[in-house]
């Protein structure tokens, strides 16, 4: 049952409906048994880039390489490739066996092949005794589970998954995420995931491509695209940023020294134009003191909304009358909390004050 | 001091349930029905055991004489054969028309609806226009050079049966396009994406998901096809007779009240046993049943 995914290369595949672009030529490499993700706004064109990889989107131009084969042009029931709906698609009037041996069937599989791959779907998805049962007779998770073991029964070159967890609620998702990654790991597919969910993305994939108005802007590990975000949409669309506007940008000693409009210049350690750019600095990147700290860069602020979330401690800093940005510790026993209203100094490395593009 | 409180009250005292709404809202049309319809039933079904003969005379007579059972073998089978070229019809446009948007849905169900605002009569009577001897079908065969002498399309099977697949055909395809508009666009996609090429698709996954509307119109049209009257009245012949006309003619010319009422009470309940058996069919064929 297990074997290895396949390799999947978009050579600039675009899908237009009349004015609307809403896939822009895109070119994109998926290894073999990778999970990717894409993660994006609404209407960025996730669903899009699915559709055409499935074949019942037909693309406006380019090609898409399954193992060295294009399969542009080719109808969805001969490319093999397994998908998992947004609503699962699971047909109401077949039972849970029947829905998971679909495929099969459709593939003139031997019956009694039939019946025992289907049982060692069951057995991994760990629902053997729902077998008999209809869809609608199911919970949210364990439909979300049938999907997955009827997308995945017939050994497809790749799996596609359209925010297969968006209907569930937060915990169940959670737990979810775990199976889902701990599915793929088992069965060595490629597998393209759909999200508008940063944090999902994150905890399962491999690498991450973030899709904004059609275009994929930038690809990356999570930890990479958190770290070093090309662009303001990426800084802000992953996780939390303080964003910057500039207004000069002169040399310095250790990179250079950014004016801000806010009054206040940031040292940082790139060096770089300011055309098009903006400055973006993580909130975990920030220290806060009640006395002034030597550090590269160190602002004076004002306390105004201080918060306690499970395991961390978030604050919100007046830095000057339109500028308020956010910072955020670990709470570790014992730490002292600053209290609204209370003077601070923020401060944080050259490194960590980031240049990005201001699209 | 607790019996003050509204809401207290109302928990102890009469409890109010959706099935009272409900009770209340469905009284007059209940009041309506069983003075107009259940009683009037009733009367006939009475007088079917009344007359000066005895009691199951009129029952003897019609179950004794062929040609009364064979009134009903030939409604029985005109009613089967519209019903399934209503079908064989409706199926495929009805599947068109559910994929229609905005305006074009529109324009498909006025076009679906325009006849109900014609009378069944007027829309028959059209249908003789165009059949005459000297109709407009004839006229152009024979102006077109394709037959020699006029054909005979009224007075037998051929006008009842396109005359009343002309008539039944919306309250088959209303029920079809509502059920096809109920079957999710992403189970086709699926079925695709799994591996069924456009036939197998529609045979596992449309046909089935559809059997609710197909149940329903098939019912809609049987059973109204049974007690048809106007259009096998204008456009059938003498030989072969539809039981409601046979009944009228019992009424009308013979003046006998007591048969008329026999042969209106087996209609009655030939109707309601197929409609019973219809519904366990295809309540088990997994379409559920007509009623849902
Ligand atoms: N069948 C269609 N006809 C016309 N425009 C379409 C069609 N399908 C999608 N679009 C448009 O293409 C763009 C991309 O849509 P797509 O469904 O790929 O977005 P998405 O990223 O999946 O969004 P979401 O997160 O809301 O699912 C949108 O602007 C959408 O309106
Ligand atoms: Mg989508």
């Amino acid at each position: 049952m297990s074997g290895q995914g396949a390799k999947i290369e978009y050579v600039d595949i675009s899908k237009r409906y009349g004015a609307v672009e809403a896939l822009r030529p895109t070119s994109l490499t998926i290894e073999a048994g990778e999970f990717f993700s894409i993660i994006g706004p609404s209407g960025s064109g996730k669903t899009t880039l699915l559709g055409v990889t499935a074949g019942y989107v037909p693309p406006t131009s380019g090609q898409i390489i399954i193992d060295g084969r294009n399969v542009v042009g080719e109808p969805p029931f001969q490319r093999n490739i397994g998908m998992v709906f947004q609503n699962y698609a699971l047909f109401p009037h077949m039972t849970v066996a029947e829905n998971i041996g679909f495929p099969l069937r459709m593939r003139k599989t031997p019956r009694a092949e039939i019946a025992e791959r289907v049982k060692k779907m069951l057995a991994l998805v760990q629902l053997e005794e729902m077998a008999s049962r209809k869809p609608g007779q199911l919970s949210g998770g364990q439909q979300q589970r049938i999907a997955l073991a009827r997308a995945a029964v017939y050994d497809p070159l790749m799996l596609l998954m359209d925010e297969p967890l968006s209907a569930l609620d937060k915990n169940l998702r959670e737990a979810m995420q775990d199976e889902v990654k701990q599915f793929q790991t088992v069965l060595g597919s490629t597998v393209l995931y759909v999200t508008h969910d940063q944090a999902e993305a994150a905890a399962m994939s491999d690498r991450i491509a973030i899709m904004n108005h059609g275009r994929i802007v930038q690809i990356g590990s999570p930890r990479d695209l958190y770290e070093h975000p090309v662009a303001r949409f990426v800084a802000s669309f992953l996780g939390e940023a303080n964003i910057f506007d500039i207004e000069s940008v002169t040399p310095h000693a250790s990179g250079s020294m950014i004016a801000t409009h806010h009054g206040f210049s940031l040292v940082c350690a790139a060096s770089g134009s300011h055309d098009g750019q903006c400055v973006c600095v993580r909130p975990e990147a920030v220290a806060l003191s009640a006395s002034r700290p030597e550090h590269d860069n160190v602002l004076e602020g004002k306390v105004v909304d201080a918060t306690y979330t499970a395991g961390s401690l978030r604050y919100r800093v007046e830095l000057a009358p339109d500028c308020i940005i956010t910072q955020r510790t670990p709470s570790v026993r014992g730490i002292e909390m600053f209290d609204t209203g209370a003077t601070v100094f923020a401060s944080w490395r050259a490194e960590d004050t980031l240049l990005v593009d201001d699209d | 001091m607790t019996s003050r409180d509204p809401a207290m009250r109302q928990a102890t005292g009469r409890i109010w349930s959706p099935a009272r709404g409900y009770f209340v809202i469905l009284s007059l049309p209940v009041i309506f029905l069983a003075v107009f319809f259940i009683w009037p039933l009733a009367g006939v079904i009475l007088r079917s055991f009344g007359g000066d003969e005895g009691i199951f005379f009129q029952y003897l007579t019609v179950f004794e004489r062929d040609s009364y059972l064979k009134v009903l073998g030939y409604t029985l089978q005109v009613a089967t054969t519209v019903t399934v070229l209503c079908l064989l019809i409706a199926y495929p446009v009805a599947a068109l028309v559910a994929r229609l948007q905005g305006s074009w849905l529109q324009l498909a169900f006025a076009l679906i609806l325009v006849p109900f605002w014609t009378s069944t009569v007027i829309r028959t009577y059209a249908w003789m226009v165009l059949f005459q001897r000297k109709g407009v079908i004839n006229d152009a065969l024979l102006n077109f050079g394709v037959i020699d002498a006029p054909l005979r399309f009224m007075h037998n099977n051929i006008g009842v049966h396109i005359g009343m697949v002309h008539i039944m055909l919306p309250f088959m395809l209303l029920p079809l396009i509502s059920a096809f508009r109920n079957i999710d666009p992403s189970y086709m996609r699926a079925a695709g994406v799994l591996g069924a090429n456009p036939i197998r698709a529609f045979w596992h996954v449309y046909l089935p998901l559809s059997m609710p509307g197909v149940s329903a119109g098939v019912a809609l049209v049987f059973i109204t096809s049974l007690g048809f009257f106007i259009t096998p009245a204008l456009l059938g012949g003498a030989k072969n007779m539809m039981l409601a006309v046979l009944i009228e003619q019992q009424v009308t010319i013979t003046v006998n009240w007591e048969l008329a009422s026999a042969l209106a009470s087996i209609l009655l309940i030939v109707t309601a046993c197929l409609y019973v058996v219809y519904d366990r069919v295809s309540r088990r064929a997994g379409g559920g049943g007509v009623l849902d």
